[in-house]
């Protein structure tokens, strides 16, 4: 602790190493950077130069192709997978996302003009496609060839499923021919592995019924409460060639074969709901994640502001009411348990009433919910509505009458500063912790963030940001925040998997570039992710992803040399090794071999230089930076290390659990 | 799935031990407990169990004649010379002050809540002043429910949490 390590900055390094900065000019352009190597006296005569990250030419050729979509009147007709991927491409399919295997698929998704992705490994690959999804609302795909890339999607597809994220899952499968004779390679029955983590799946054995179950995938991830599908296809439906359309079964449109229509409220409900909301005197709506994915944010702010309701949003996604509004109680948790009425819209994983969420023991609840099977589970109901989020807030938009509720909107602004005060406290203890160690102490480094995207020069609308970790991802999310519908992804919500984040933020960082759905005001910017050293481990080669798709990613990875479950160990000494890594590592050194920036910071002065330096390069250069904040275990001690660990109040900010 | 007794009449008695059932009945229909037993009485004495926070049991008792409803142990493991139960009395004393919104506040009219610790087993006492048992229930399990929902998650106290309360670490 005592030896600070050198700080490397953009401008220069130490004389044995060169500039970032000169290292990603060649980047592109083929030079070889002999520079990056030491030229060592004895072996200058003799080795030859090694050669620099870069693109290679082959990539940006590849992405400068023309889109060729299939057709009956081509040559040879069209394949198996050309007509799926025109169904695709028909449904607006958002992205894929994956790595190379399910080969006949994926080539026909990418020449359909479909945004293709690939990475290196299909898990990070599913979580980039899950990313992509939660800031946008959209479908997305991954895809992993038979076997071994699909199991390793495994914890990603259940991390999609328990966010209720629109993921269609692709896998190849062998052939039918070969079934049941451990054919080599890569057997296996893939269906009954995703049970429990999707919403409908099939494995196609009728080449002719290719269309009608992709018609299933879509009903099912476009209806409803959305799900991952996973589809397999074996070799004779993707190669099964087609020579005409008659010979696709149920070849018909996507307007004959699912429906736009939602469902409203009775009237009768939304009637009791405006009487209820009207009576109430401190009533709050929690604006779940179908409020985002239906884009019902309009006319939650017009219901909202005409009858003073209060707004508290959820999900694995926030954004879809703004921090910073005056009726937003994403901030004031102190005010929750003064809530008489609870409006529950699209909140598909509801909790139970002693779980987290600190509502009043005698509130009022209503759920709102597009289908019915799901009501009263968990949270008895005074009123459970069967309807589309969206028609419902309209409904309430429409029908409430103007109202102001001084006192409840002032005690939310009270609740509010009071939340406030308590992260400043929590971040001056974290200032002297830090001082104390000569090392970054989680609150100050997600203070800094906060200040840096939200109270600098930046438009505070403008970057996404992604959470992970345990110790800094519990705090990440009480600093964070999101003025607009997909800015902030909350990871590990509901499954709190440690790893996906960077991943995700590949994905995320891949729709602000495209400038999907409502991204498209804030097309180009970077993205930020907060994740810890050991969530890093999962998805860290992404970097090269994203250097490949110059999606600029500034990830801050918090490196107290241990899983964040160390105290787990401390009752039982002879376990503490498991919990522990080597100390400093040096996953900005990994990251610039990756063909990222790295940055290495120690101290609140250093981190500040380090975030201002990657953004400007992020935003002028696409180029991604990995900062290393290094920081130490004990801080989640509340003994030694005061506040410690704390648990984040839910919902609003910091929540995860539903 | 629970049945209101009544009597010949129809007409449920309204005593004070019945006032009490009925609240807490009413918080068991509604999930705040996930498991409630009908209480045991006897000379104007009720106790009533239940399964609430981490799922642990409670037990509460109701003493008509003193007036009185107690949890006999709301947390377990709080050494009475500690911070921590220092800072759980300075926490029921705000929700008895004026600081405290009037709708979640104790009303000194009414009630008067009291802490009492015997080897860090804590226990909550409040007397009805006014004869207003049914305030009187509604109060305690209001004050019982912040102090797992608020005092504990705002405080320092998530090690606390694991330790005593079998909080699963994983569940931060």
């Amino acid at each position: 602790m005592s030896e600070k390590p050198e700080t490397k900055t953009v401008a220069g390094e130490t004389e044995s190493r060169p500039s970032r900065r000169g290292l990603f000019a060649s980047v592109g352009a083929g030079a070889v950077a002999a520079a990056i190597v030491n030229p060592g006296k004895i072996f200058a005569a003799t080795t030859p130069p090694i050669p620099s990250i870069r693109i290679a030419k082959d990539i940006t050729d590849s992405l400068a192709e023309s889109t060729k979509l299939g057709s009956f009147d081509a040559k040879g007709g069209m394949t198996g997978a050309e007509v799926f991927a025109k169904s695709c491409k028909d449904e607006d399919l958002a992205a894929l996302f994956c790595c190379p295997g399910n080969y006949q698929i994926i080539n026909a998704i990418s020449a359909a003009g479909i945004p293709a992705f690939g990475g290196r490994s299909e898990g990070s690959m599913a979580s980039a496609a899950d990313g992509f999804s939660r800031c946008t609302g959209e479908v997305t795909a991954c895809s992993g060839t038979e076997g071994p890339g699909f199991t390793n999607m495994i914890m990603n597809i259940a991390v999609a499923h328990r966010a209720r994220t629109p993921l269609l899952v692709l896998a190849s499968n062998v052939t039918i021919a070969t079934d049941d004779r451990e054919y080599f390679i890569q057997t296996g029955y893939q269906q009954p592995t995703t049970e429990g983590l999707k919403k409908y799946g099939k494995r196609l054995i009728a080449p002719d019924r290719i269309h009608e179950y992709t018609a299933y995938a879509f009903r099912h991830l476009k209806t409803g409460v959305p799900g991952p599908v996973h589809l397999d296809f074996p070799g004779e439906i993707y190669n099964h060639r087609f020579t005409a359309e008659s010979e696709v079964k149920e070849y018909y449109s996507k307007e004959k074969y699912r429906t736009e229509s939602r469902p409203h409220p009775a009237p009768k409900d939304l009637a009791q709901a405006v009487d209820m909301i009207n009576r109430a005197e401190r009533p709050v709506i929690v604006a779940g994640h179908g409020v985002f994915s239906r884009k019902a944010w309009e006319p939650l702010m017009v219901a909202a502001e005409k009858n003073d309701i209060a707004v508290v949003t959820s999900g694995p996604m926030r954004g879809h009411f703004p921090d910073e509004h005056r009726l937003s109680a994403s901030l004031s948790p102190d005010a929750f348990m003064s809530a008489d009425l609870v409006v529950f819209v699209g909140q598909y994983s509801m909790p139970t009433k002693t779980e987290r969420w600190r509502f009043h023991p005698d509130a009022k609840a209503i759920r709102v919910n597009p289908t019915g099977e799901d009501l009263g589970r968990n949270w008895p109901l005074d009123l459970g509505i069967v309807a589309d989020e969206g028609a419902f807030l309209e409904g309430l938009a429409s029908d409430l009458p103007q109202k102001k509720r001084d006192a409840w909107v002032g005690e939310l602004a009270a609740a509010r500063q009071k939340y406030e005060k308590q992260l400043q406290d929590e971040y001056e203890q974290g200032v002297k912790h830090s001082q104390a160690t000569n090392t970054l102490h989680h609150a100050v480094a997600c203070k800094e963030v906060h200040d840096f995207l939200y109270k600098g020069s930046i438009d505070p609308k403008l970057t996404v940001t992604g959470w992970g970790g345990w110790t800094i991802g519990n705090c990440a999310a009480r600093w964070l925040r999101a003025y607009r519908p997909g800015q902030e992804v909350n990871c590990p919500y509901q499954y709190s998997a440690v790893g996906p984040d960077l991943a995700m933020m590949v994905g995320a960082g891949a729709a602000v570039q495209l400038g999907t759905g409502p991204q498209a005001a804030y097309k180009g910017a970077p993205v930020l992710v907060m994740t810890s050293d050991a969530g890093i481990t999962y998805s860290m080669f992404e970097l090269d992803t994203a250097a490949k798709y110059k999606i600029p990613i500034i990830c801050v990875v918090y490196n107290n040399n241990s899983w964040g479950m160390w105290p787990s160990a401390v009752g039982t000494p002879r376990s503490m090794h498991m919990y522990l890594f080597q100390e400093n590592l040096r996953y900005d050194k990994m990251a610039e071999g990756l063909g990222a920036r790295g940055e290495y910071v120690r101290t609140q002065d250093e981190f500040r230089k380090a975030l201002k330096t990657s953004y400007e390069i992020a935003a002028k250069e696409r180029v991604s930076t990995l900062i290393n904040v290094q920081a130490l275990k004990e801080f989640t001690s509340a003994k030694d290390y005061p506040p410690g660990n704390i648990i984040n109040p839910e919902p609003g900010v910091g929540a995860l659990a539903h | 799935m629970r049945t209101k007794k009544r009597t010949a009449t129809g007409v449920k008695r309204q005593t004070p031990v019945n006032i009490v059932t009925a609240v807490l009945e009413g918080y068991a229909e509604k999930a705040v407990f996930r498991g409630f037993s009908a209480p045991s009485q006897r000379g104007g004495k009720a106790t009533y169990r239940m399964a609430w926070h981490y799922d642990r049991p409670f037990e509460m008792g109701l003493d008509v004649l003193e007036k009185t409803l107690q949890f006999t142990e709301v947390l377990p493991g709080v050494p009475v010379r500690s911070a921590m139960y220092r800072e759980l009395r300075a926490f029921l004393k705000s929700q008895q002050s004026p600081q405290t919104p009037e709708h979640r506040r104790v009303n000194p009219a009414k009630a008067r809540v009291t802490l009492s610790n015997q080897g860090g087993s804590v226990s909550l006492k409040l007397t009805v002043k006014d004869g207003d048992f049914e305030y009187a229930a509604r109060k305690i399990v209001h004050i019982v429910h912040e102090i797992f929902m608020v005092f504990l998650v705002d405080g320092p106290y998530y090690e606390y949490m694991v330790q005593q309360l079998g909080l699963d670490p994983d569940r931060f």
